[in-house]
């Protein structure tokens, strides 16, 4: 029976294992390398954007295996706006902000519509967007910039998307950051906790002790233990609040709110969803909506990363914000996927990424690992399915 | 067109479901004079068909299948052709056995619901009416069935009264309690006015099956389970138990995922689904379908308790025992129209079969 349980907790966090198994894999192969504290940095500042991504692409997913193969490009664009709407034009860093908002959200309403209410197939109506966006990123930068890139942005708008929160020297604790890991690690073993008492309480099923306890033991020893890290790479990235912020929220729209209820019902059975009295082309609207200003969100983040506009900004991202989903657990057909799924899927992917990186393994090399880890993940998610029936 | 190709393969065996089904008078006829035709050629040809006088028409032989199993089969080849209610005889005869619950302490109130002159056109043929001149009204407390054959148009006038689901250009109006309501098209609008419809394709477009019981049951009432939209995750549990409860679904948590189920039990959790959504008028469509006698029986006694709790229920149905079993009026649809409305108490399965095919043979 003990053997059963932990079978089936294996299987059914099989992507965590894996997550496990793959890091220390590459914790060998780079001599320990992937476990410095600027690897659990960059882990995070190279990745946020897929973070940020993937939950946009995974609400157009759940809406029936939708997705949105224009936010690369639009993340180009919106980056070349923001260059002549800050670097060119000197306009403020709050303004500006706000102007990249309201454009994206007119694509994302434009974009809403043409899906939700004329029925054009999303990846056609975002397949215009991935060829026109980047091009006319690319001429508004060569129209206002020599090289084809402007920089350098202002250091408030800097401020506000990368950079580190009270930073240290490297290898120097930095307090704020690992009282603020103690922090979170102390309300995710509350909130286990919690839950399993008022449940015990109302008399529905919970969580054994034991479940309970090594619950909480993962994931406030991983919150821990990154913190750890990152208060000795110089502090908490800033760009890592706003991927803490967006995961948050996201996940708690998709678990705990009706609306996001009608997404995965939508994406379970569309026409049921529909007799249900479920607005139906409404939440497609609102999942390409919010995959627009999410975009807009990662651009900020990008070109602050880069401190500048650059035409191969948001190359491939709509590529790895949907493997990060189907890696994490996302049904490609809809109905079926969670943010912490898709947050396992990144990070799995981004550790590949840093340890081939870290080995020095041919770029094009990485290509075909990355090519065969989103197939295995796929085969995998339908043979487990199958298993179980 | 059909047809055509397949000639173009040199069939010998033809087989030709309802071919006439959306064919005039005029062009069924010269299609079946063509068929009479093929005959003389040599070709062996089956055809499927509710239009007995068609089937009386053409074939040599008539098979009568009903419940999935050969009934009799009739000799055609005499001078003159086989009457229909010999036909109809072979596809009614059956003795009646006390397969339906009694139902008791019936009181039947005040009417809940009126439609009248209601006129559905096809969503993709707008010339073509689906639903035609309808009138139907529903008391509480009362179970109105409505009979008809394959194409009658029964779900046609369901959905449509449900939100506008189905069709385009409506015309006719709706009484709700006395009150004349202007339904939007929109479902939502329909449960707001205590419209409920359980649809007869439950895995089609009545539950979610990736999801679990939890979720299915509380999806056409979410709203009362939340407070400014966030959902009230031990309420919805409970509520889940509840109608888990009272339904008697058989499963070991209400966390099952609806797929696994077996469809007895699934049509359990659509009807708690939409018994959640606190409906005045229920429309069952064909709510049997597809399950096992046992578990019919168990739907049978919820559609009765409901309408002892005062609701008004409307069950559609192509068997024509359950519809005699269950109702206390009955409405006799054909092609759209409406071609008569009895009480159960004057209701049989021949004058129910000669109401259709009177009307058949008047188009």
């Amino acid at each position: 029976m003990d053997k059963n349980a932990i079978v089936t907790t294996l299987k059914k966090n099989a992507m965590l294992v894996v997550l496990v198994l793959v890091y220390l894999f590459f914790a060998i192969l780079t001599g320990g390398g992937i476990f410095k504290p600027s690897s659990f940095n960059a882990l995070i500042t190279q990745n946020a954007y897929v973070y940020i991504l993937g939950c946009g692409m995974l609400m157009c997913m759940l809406t029936g295996g939708n997705i949105d193969l224009s936010c690369g490009a639009f993340v180009c664009l919106l980056g070349s706006i923001g260059g002549v709407l800050m670097v060119i034009n000197g306009m403020s860093t709050g303004v500006s902000i706000l102007l990249m908002l309201l454009i994206s959200a007119v694509y994302g309403c434009g974009l809403g519509f043409l899906i939700a209410y004329v029925n054009v197939p999303p990846w056609i109506a975002t397949l215009a967007g991935y060829l026109a966006f980047r091009g006319l990123g690319t001429s508004i930068l060569r129209n206002n910039s020599v090289t084809g890139s402007i920089a350098p942005f202002p250091q408030t708008f800097l401020n506000v998307f990368s950079g580190k929160v009270f930073k240290t020297a490297d290898g120097v604790m930095n307090w704020p950051c690992m009282i603020a890991g103690v922090a979170a690690a102390a309300v995710v073993v509350l909130a286990v906790f919690m839950t399993r008492n008022s449940r015990l309480r109302k008399g529905y099923v919970a969580d054994t002790m034991r479940t309970a306890v090594v619950k909480s033991i993962l994931g406030g020893g991983v919150i821990l233990l990154f913190m750890y890290k990152l208060a000795l790479a110089g502090g908490i990235p800033v760009v890592l609040i706003w991927v803490a912020a967006v995961v948050l929220i996201y996940s708690f729209i998709t678990s705990r709110t009706t609306i996001g209820r009608h997404f995965y019902v939508v994406g379970g059975n569309m026409e049921a969803a529909r007799l249900s009295g479920v607005n139906t082309r409404r939440i497609m609207f609102i999942a390409y909506l919010n995959m627009a200003i999410l975009t807009a969100i990662s651009a900020m983040t990008v070109i602050a990363r880069f401190t500048a506009a650059n035409a191969d900004a948001g190359k491939n991202f709509e590529m790895d914000a949907i493997s990060a989903c189907v890696v994490g657990g996302v049904s490609a057909s809809g109905g079926a996927g969670s943010v912490l799924g898709m947050v396992i899927g990144a990070t799995l992917i981004g550790v590949i990424n840093l340890g081939m990186f870290q080995i020095s393994l041919d770029a094009n090399y990485q290509r075909v690992v990355k090519g065969f880890v989103l197939l295995a993940a796929v085969v995998f998610d339908i043979l487990s399915k199958k298993k179980n029936k | 067109m059909e047809i055509a190709k397949a000639l173009d393969k040199q069939a010998k065996l033809l087989i030709l479901d309802e071919p006439t089904s959306s064919l005039n008078e005029e062009d069924s006829r010269a299609l079946l004079d063509l068929m009479l035709g093929f005959k003389k050629q040599g070709m062996t040809m089956i055809i499927i068909s509710h239009k007995l006088n068609e089937v009386a028409y053409v074939a040599d032989k008539i098979t009568v299948i009903r419940d999935g199993t050969t009934i009799e089969t009739i000799d055609n080849r005499g001078p003159e052709p086989v009457s229909e209610e010999r036909i109809i005889k072979g596809m009614v005869g059956r003795e009646m056995t006390n397969r339906f619950p009694k139902r008791e302490g019936v009181k039947i109130g005040d009417v809940m619901m009126e439609v009248s002159h209601w006129t559905v056109h096809h969503p993709l043929y707008p010339e073509r009416k689906v639903v035609d001149d309808v009138s139907i009204n529903v008391r509480k407390g009362e179970v109105v069935g409505i009979y008809g054959l394959m194409g009658a148009g029964r779900t046609e006038l369901a959905m449509s009264i449900f939100g506008q689901s189905y069709g385009v250009n409506f015309s006719g109006s709706l009484k709700i309690d006395g009150k004349d309501v202007k339904m939007k098209k929109s479902e939502s609008d329909a449960i707001r006015h205590k419209i409920a419809y359980v649809t007869e394709d439950r895995k089609g477009n009545g539950l979610v099956l990736s999801q679990s019981i939890r979720v299915n049951t509380s999806l056409a009432n979410l709203d009362s389970i939340a407070s400014h939209t966030v959902i009230d995750q031990d309420r919805e549990y409970a509520v889940a138990e509840e109608y888990r409860g009272k339904l008697s679904i058989k499963t070991p948590s209400v966390e099952q995922l609806v797929g696994n189920l077996s469809g007895g039990n699934q049509q359990k959790v659509l009807l708690a689904k939409w018994m959640f959504a606190e409906p005045d008028i229920m429309i069952l469509d064909e709510p049997t379908r597809g399950i096992d006698v046992g578990a019919k029986y168990e739907i049978y006694c919820i559609i009765n308790d409901l309408a002892a709790s005062g609701k008004s229920v409307i069950m559609i149905s192509s068997e024509l025992p359950e519809v005699l079993g269950m109702s206390d009026r009955i409405y006799i649809m054909n092609e759209g129209k409406m071609v008569g409305e009895m009480k159960a108490s004057q209701a049989t399965q021949e004058n129910i079969m000669a109401a259709i095919l009177r009307s058949g043979r008047g188009a």
